[in-house]
C-alpha cells in the first residue's frame, strides 16, 4: 500500500511542496528572529541578540490587562459554546426532521464574511440593547460564530461511535440521563475538551468581530492592533512570538485530545 | 418494523430529548445570528439622521452605491482580487494537498502538524509578518541587494496592491490546502488503480478520477478563500497603504469615520449578496453542497 501511494508523487510535486512550506514558514520564523533583535525598529540587519523586547512586552500593563480579558472571555465562550454545540450534536444524532435546517443555520457563520458578521451583530445588539463590552456583546458574538466548530467536531465523534454500548446501558435499565452520563459523555469527553480548546483559541485570536463589538474594552488582538499604529518596535514581534507559542501549545494539546478520540 | 408499546414510549422520549437538546443552540442562533442579519437588511433601506436612523424605507443607499465610483469601483476591484487570489491559491494549494495526501505516512504526519501552525496562527500576526519581509529594511530587499539585482533597498515593495495580493495569498493558503487534503485523504485509491489497469495514463487517471472526486474539497476551499478575501480588512490596512485599500476598509469606515450606519449596512448587504452568488455559481458548477465547508475547518 505504502509503495503504491509513493508512485503518485513525482519529483516536481515534492519540490512544489518544499517551496510552499518555505513560503508558509519564512515569514513566521523571520518574525520570531526579529523579536530578539537589539534594534529600535523591526527589520534587518540584526544588531545583536537581546531578550529586552520580551521584558518590555510582558511589563506593558495595557497588554497584560488585555491578555487577562482575552483569557476570561475565551474561557466563558468556550464553556457556553461547547455546551450549546454538544447538545445540538447529540440531538441531531437521532435524525431529527429539522436536521438539514439546523446544519445550514449552524454553518452560516462560516460563510458570512467576518466583517459583515461584526457589523450585523454590532448594529443588531445595539438596537436590542445588549450592553457593549467583554461580557455582553463580545461574549454573545463569539459564542455565535464558534458554535459550528463544536457542533462539527462532536458530530464527527458521534458518527464514529458505537451505539451498542448505550443500547446495552438502556437494556440494563439505565434511563436516558443515566445512559448519557455513564456511557456517552465519557466517550465524548476528549472531543468536547478538544473542541472547547479550539473555541477558546478562536475567541482568543478573533480580531475583526471583536473590533466592532468590544466598545471601550480591550482584548489582546485589539491591544496588538493599537500597538502597530504607535511604533513598529520589536516589542510587537516579541508579543506575537509569545502569542504564537501559546497558540501552538494549546493547538497541539487540542489535536492530541482529538487524535486520542479518533484512535480509541 | 413492528414496534411494541414500550418501544413507542422510548422513541417518544428520545424525540423529546432531541428537541430539548436542540432548542438552546437554535434559539441562540436565531436570536444572535439570524435576527441581527435580518435587522442589517432592514437598516440598509433606512437613512441616517442627526442622532440616529430615519426608519423611512428608501433605495437611496443602494443608488448612492452605484452612483459613487469610490464605492462601486472599489467593490469591483475587490471582487477581482478575491477571484484572482482564489484562482492562484487553487493552483498552489491543489498540488500541495495532493502531494500531502499521497506522501509516505511517516512524513505526512509531521507535515500536517506543521501545516496546523500557520492555519491556527492569528491572521493579524500572519499579515503583520510581511512588513519585515517587504519593508525597506526587509528580508526581500536584503536578498535582492546582496544578489546585485537592486542597487539599493527599494521602498516600492510595500504599501500597494502587490503587497496586499502577497499577504492575502499567504494568510489564506492553508484555507485552500486543508479542505482539499481532507477529501483526497479519504479517497479510495482502488478507483485510480482500476482506471490505470484499464489503460488510462497518469493524466487521464487524474482528470477522470481523482479530480472529479475531489470537487467537494475544491469547492469548500474556494468558498472559504473567496469569502475571507472579499471581506478582508486587516491585510489591506496593514500592507496596502492608501492605494491598496479594499472594500472591507470602506465598509468599516462607515462605522469609525463617516458614521453612516445605514449605508454601512447597505455595503454589507452587497458583500453578502456577492458571496451568496459566488457560492451558488460554484456549487452549481461543481455539483457540490455549500454545507461541505463544514468539513474544512
Amino acid at each position: 500500500m505504502a509503495t503504491r501511494r509513493n508512485t503518485g508523487v513525482s519529483m516536481w510535486l515534492k519540490v512544489h511542496l518544499c517551496v510552499v512550506y518555505a513560503f508558509l514558514f519564512v515569514p513566521i520564523v523571520l518574525l520570531a528572529v526579529l523579536s530578539f533583535n537589539a534594534a529600535q525598529a523591526i527589520g534587518l540587519p540584526m544588531r545583536g541578540l537581546t531578550l529586552d523586547w520580551y521584558w518590555t512586552a510582558i511589563s506593558n500593563t495595557r497588554v497584560l490587562t488585555a491578555f487577562i480579558n482575552s483569557v476570561e472571555v475565551g474561557a466563558a465562550v468556550a464553556v457556553l459554546s461547547t455546551a450549546l454545540g454538544t447538545l445540538a450534536a447529540l440531538a441531531l444524532r437521532n435524525g431529527l426532521v429539522m436536521r438539514s435546517w439546523f446544519v445550514q443555520l449552524a454553518l452560516l457563520p462560516l460563510v458570512t464574511p467576518s466583517i459583515v458578521l461584526g457589523i450585523a451583530l454590532f448594529m443588531g445588539f445595539s438596537f436590542l440593547g445588549l450592553p457593549r463590552g467583554l461580557f455582553g456583546s463580545v461574549l454573545v458574538g463569539h459564542v455565535t460564530f464558534t458554535i459550528p466548530y463544536v457542533f462539527l467536531i462532536v458530530s464527527a465523534r458521534l458518527s464514529g461511535m458505537d451505539t451498542s454500548l448505550e443500547q446495552a446501558a438502556a437494556d440494563l435499565g439505565a434511563n436516558q440521563v443515566q445512559a448519557f452520563f455513564k456511557v456517552t459523555f465519557p466517550l465524548l469527553q476528549p472531543a468536547i475538551v478538544g473542541g472547547g480548546l479550539l473555541v477558546f483559541l478562536l475567541s482568543f485570536d478573533e480580531f475583526i468581530r471583536t473590533f466592532f463589538l468590544a466598545g471601550l474594552d480591550q482584548t489582546l488582538p485589539l491591544a496588538i492592533w493599537n500597538l502597530m499604529f504607535d511604533a513598529l518596535t520589536p516589542e510587537i514581534a516579541a508579543l506575537m512570538t509569545t502569542l504564537l507559542v501559546f497558540n501552538v501549545f494549546l493547538l497541539l494539546t487540542g489535536q492530541w485530545l482529538l487524535r486520542r478520540t479518533a484512535g480509541s | 418494523m413492528t414496534a411494541s408499546a414500550p418501544n413507542i414510549a422510548f422513541l417518544r422520549r428520545r424525540r423529546l430529548f432531541s428537541l430539548v437538546c436542540i432548542a438552546p443552540a437554535t434559539l441562540w442562533l436565531v436570536a444572535a445570528l439570524l435576527l441581527p442579519l435580518a435587522m442589517m437588511l432592514v437598516f440598509s433601506f433606512w437613512t441616517t439622521k442627526l442622532g440616529g436612523m430615519d426608519p423611512t424605507w428608501t433605495l437611496d443607499n443602494y443608488r448612492h452605491f452605484f452612483r459613487t465610483p469610490i464605492y462601486s469601483l472599489l467593490f469591483l476591484k475587490t471582487l477581482k482580487m478575491a477571484l484572482v487570489v482564489t484562482a492562484i491559491l487553487l493552483l498552489i494549494g491543489y498540488p500541495t494537498a495532493y502531494c500531502l495526501g499521497r506522501l509516505d505516512p511517516r512524513y505526512r504526519t509531521i507535515l500536517l502538524i506543521l501545516l496546523l501552525i500557520p492555519f491556527w496562527t492569528s491572521y493579524l500576526v500572519r499579515s503583520f509578518a510581511w512588513l519585515p519581509l517587504l519593508g525597506q529594511q526587509g528580508l526581500v530587499n536584503v536578498v535582492l541587494v546582496t544578489l546585485g539585482i537592486l542597487d539599493q533597498p527599494s521602498g516600492a515593495l510595500l504599501y500597494n496592491d502587490f503587497a496586499v495580493y502577497v499577504g492575502l495569498c499567504y494568510v489564506f493558503l492553508p484555507f485552500m490546502i486543508v479542505p482539499i487534503y481532507l477529501v483526497l485523504e479519504r479517497q479510495d485509491l482502488s478507483l485510480e488503480e482500476a482506471a490505470a489497469d484499464q489503460g488510462a495514463n497518469r493524466w487521464q487517471v487524474f482528470w477522470k478520477v481523482t479530480f472529479p472526486l475531489s470537487l467537494s474539497g475544491v469547492s469548500a476551499g474556494c468558498i472559504l478563500v473567496f469569502t475571507n478575501v472579499i471581506g478582508a480588512y486587516v491585510t489591506p490596512k496593514l500592507l496596502g497603504g492608501p492605494s491598496g485599500i479594499m472594500y472591507g476598509n470602506a465598509v468599516a469606515d462607515q462605522f469609525s469615520a463617516v458614521y453612516n450606519l445605514p449605508f454601512g449596512a447597505t455595503l454589507s448587504v452587497i458583500l453578502v449578496v456577492s458571496v451568496l452568488v459566488f457560492i451558488a455559481l460554484l456549487t452549481k458548477l461543481t455539483r457540490t453542497s455549500w454545507v461541505d465547508v463544514g468539513g474544512a475547518k
